[in-house]
């Protein structure tokens, strides 16, 4: 089972890459899916249930690799791919809890709520 | 593009602020600048912090309440401090009546009296909320008015100071003659009166002897600093760089990197809502929250003379 830890990093690698535009950088995004996923899956014995998916965003991402630096209209059909393997990750993450997206932010009010009075020394 | 994820902002927030209110003996003092817009929460933050204000006892391995000192303004709101006693120093001479949001007096207020800064420090409750005036009349101690005519190569000194600069001889003399293990913080509001960019004359003098003095070592002598104004730039610079933690509520403008900061997106506070703010510390900062608070019920102090003049 991944771990708190392990999922909030997880959560923090793909907030980084919410926002970016550039082709490189959602490849990049794709194989943090593609190299975290399974091997959460496979810890938590589950990695058969999804293999077909997996194995077909496999091939997705190697068609994007394929097909990122044609300027003759083939990036568009990568990012395309590489958006269907973001939402099909997403998917499997969500569903078997492998990631925390948001955490809740800290309030000051929660800390040090039981204190000691020193005049009752 | 923010390389930084959200979660990493608030851990260190929180990891920050923590800090920030909970002071050990190996870290001792903290001193902090806030700057918020007015009407951004700052005096709930301020509030708040008062409330929560810890030191660790070493003997008896738990957390303490800290004494908090809480520079009084003619409207404020330290009677909204939860968690914590309070109660209100006064000059001798001045006579203060403190009305609620209806006008009413309120009575049942502990007032000690006080003619210097020791007095405050021989009445100082510990572990409460110190809340003084500072005197209508104020005629520097004249110990102190010798230490900074020699330290600031002066001959002539004002016989009557502006009010302002009794905190500035509160703190000397807390540095001097507080117990050696008491960790105490100092809470102003409005801090621009006190260290005043650009400041002419006298004015000059005295912010360079309060920096070179008290500020210098106050971490070590384990007093905490808590300085709020609108902005960082109505501040002196000369105590911009003393501040090891600086805090921005919603469009607060953030300084530039020479001035220590290390956000290097100058409108990041304008991403954040009300109630979060943005802390910075030796290079790391994080974004936290707190509860806001109703600040509109605050607390009139009126100086009798005053009111004998305006009715």
């Amino acid at each position: 089972m991944a771990s708190q830890p392990v999922k909030e990093m997880f959560g923090q690698l793909i907030a980084n890459y919410s926002l970016v535009s550039g082709n490189y950088e959602l490849l990049r995004e794709a194989e943090i899916y593609l190299s975290m996923i399974p091997a959460m899956l496979e810890e938590k014995g589950k990695l058969q249930e999804y293999s077909t998916i997996l194995s077909d965003l496999e091939k997705r991402y190697d068609s994007a690799v394929k097909t990122i630096d044609d300027f003759q209209g083939g990036w568009k059909v990568s990012r395309m791919q590489i958006r269907h393997i973001r939402k099909e990750a997403l998917k499997i993450a969500l569903k078997e809890n492998l990631v925390v997206l948001r955490q809740d932010m800290v309030s000051l009010n929660q800390m040090n709520r039981i204190l000691d009075d020193p005049e009752e020394d | 593009m923010p390389r930084q994820g959200n979660s990493e902002l608030i851990k260190q927030g929180a990891r920050i602020t923590k800090e920030l209110i909970t002071h050990f003996p190996k870290s001792g003092g903290e001193v902090a600048g806030l700057w918020a817009e007015q009407g951004s929460g700052k005096t709930a933050f301020l509030v708040t912090v008062a409330g929560r204000t810890a030191y660790f006892n070493e003997k008896t391995r738990r957390l303490m309440k800290e004494t908090v000192i809480w520079r009084g303004r003619p409207k404020d709101n330290w009677h909204l401090v939860e968690g914590k006693k309070f109660c209100v120093h006064i000059h001798f001479l001045d006579e203060i009546e403190f009305l609620d949001k209806n006008g009413t007096p309120i009575t049942d207020l502990q007032i000690f009296k006080y003619d210097t800064a020791e007095d405050i420090i021989k009445n100082l409750k510990r572990g409460w909320v110190n809340v003084y005036y500072e005197p209508q009349n104020y005629l520097m101690d004249e110990e102190l008015v010798e230490e900074i005519r020699k330290k600031q190569f002066i001959d002539t000194f004002p016989e009557v100071a502006d009010p302002i600069f009794f905190t500035y001889e509160l703190v000397y003399y807390i540095e001097r003659y507080k117990q050696q293990d008491e960790f105490i913080t100092f809470i102003i509001d409005e801090a621009d009166e006190l260290f005043e960019a650009n400041p002419e004359g006298i004015k000059y003098h005295l912010q360079s002897w309060f920096r070179k003095t008290c500020l210098r070592d106050l971490r070590k002598s384990k007093l905490s600093f808590i300085l709020a104004s609108h902005d960082y730039r109505e501040i002196d610079y000369r105590i911009m760089f003393k501040l090891m933690n600086k805090i921005y509520f919603p469009s607060a403008a953030i300084p530039p990197a020479r001035y220590k900061s290390a956000i290097r997106k100058k409108d990041f506070a304008m991403r954040l809502k009300m109630g979060q703010y943005l802390i910075e510390k030796k290079g790391n900062f994080g974004i936290a929250e707190y509860d806001e608070i109703n600040t509109d019920n605050s607390v009139r102090a009126v100086w009798i003379k005053q009111k004998m003049k305006y009715r």
